[in-house]
């Protein structure tokens, strides 16, 4: 049945809020015990309705595990490329950025890969376009040097287009 | 000094480091679209670094949470700001499709 | 003067200022950026006050700041980004 996954999905949101009311007070009585159920409850079926009217509801795939794996070894790496460009401008080289065509792994959710992307300081997204049936979504990303981090490379499995 | 506190300042300089070397490409590098390269580090390096060092700080419990949500926060809040941020000026600049979203 | 308050310091005076030479100049998506920037660079300074003066209840500050300030920014964000979009006489 349809409706049992949204509520799982309010479920799930309610206690993460709940949890994380609770931890946010410093004394936990009675009262605020319902305050924080209360809501949570009006809280998460707000969250459910705007992911449902968003339209990413479907965009759950692909491998975040390992792409969640390779994301802090991404942004320490494009931390350390971004200070090397910065001395490099202050001293007075010209060099631009570009734009770039990516072309995600079929099946994966263009949200999260996108929001994971731009999370490292190398690449940021501007612009998504559907793929044709069986592969993936299609970005537009700005990028500053010409060497792609670990990260891109798990969630594109391939090289640059 | 203990350990922990040695600790805490470690991640403190560092993160404050990283804030000022964003600060610093703010400026330095070539607009428009490269000084957006300089808003990521800042949320996802650096102020996550900066809680770390305070949750470091305060030890175990509730206040260390709530440090970190923060950066979890601010984390995934400059992800999707970038994006927007980079988005407006490209399709200022009619860079994108005439079809494409808003 | 403990290590957090020198770090504050250090961060508003070295931090803050190219920010909001970024905010001063250049087009309004520049400036944007310029924003952005120097409301994470808050949260930080923020953050720091809370252990520098030893008061737990600062830390409110930079939780509702860093839920806060990316929706301001999404909000000027969609409307700078919606001017080329429409009404502009070609």
């Amino acid at each position: 049945m349809r409706w049992s996954g949204a509520v799982v999905n309010i479920v799930a949101w309610w206690a993460v809020l709940f949890v994380l009311n609770l931890m946010f007070i410093s004394t936990v009585s009675e009262l605020e015990l319902v305050v924080a159920a209360a809501t949570g409850l009006l809280a998460a079926v707000a969250a459910c309705a705007v992911i449902k009217a968003s339209g990413t509801a479907g965009s759950r795939g692909g491998p975040w595990a390992r792409a969640l794996l390779a994301w802090p070894g991404a942004v320490l790496a494009d931390t350390g490329r971004l200070a090397a460009a910065t001395v490099r401008a202050v001293r007075g080289r010209k060099f631009r950025g570009r734009f770039q065509k990516v072309e995600l792994k079929a099946g994966t959710g263009s949200a999260w890969a996108c929001a994971l992307l731009s999370a490292t300081p190398g690449a940021y997204v501007v612009d998504v376009r559907p793929g044709a049936a069986g592969f993936g979504d299609v970005l537009t990303v700005h990028v500053l040097g010409d060497s792609a981090t670990a990260l891109e490379g798990v969630l594109t499995g391939g090289g640059r287009s | 000094m203990t350990v922990r506190h040695v600790c805490a300042l470690v991640l403190l300089v560092l993160g404050v480091a990283v804030l000022l070397l964003s600060a610093a490409a703010l400026i330095a590098l070539p607009r428009p679209y490269g000084r957006l390269h300089a808003l990521t580090p800042a949320t996802s390096l650096g102020l996550p670094l900066v809680a770390l060092a305070l949750a470091v700080e305060t030890g175990p419990g509730r206040s260390a949470v709530k440090l970190l949500v923060i950066a979890a926060l601010t984390a995934v809040g400059g992800a999707v700001t970038t994006m927007a941020i980079g988005r407006a000026t490209a399709q200022n600049a009619r860079l994108l499709r005439k079809d494409s979203p808003p | 003067m403990n290590a957090w308050l020198v770090a504050s310091a250090v961060l508003l005076t070295l931090g803050l200022p190219p920010c909001l030479w970024q905010v001063y100049r250049r087009t309004p998506q520049e400036r944007l950026a310029g924003l952005n920037l120097a409301a994470t660079m808050c949260s930080a300074i923020l953050l720091l006050f809370t252990e520098g003066f030893n008061r737990s209840s600062y830390v409110d500050l930079p939780l509702v700041l860093a839920v806060l300030a990316p929706a301001g920014t999404l909000v000027f964000a969609r409307f700078l980004g919606g001017q080329a979009a429409q009404g502009e006489p070609d």
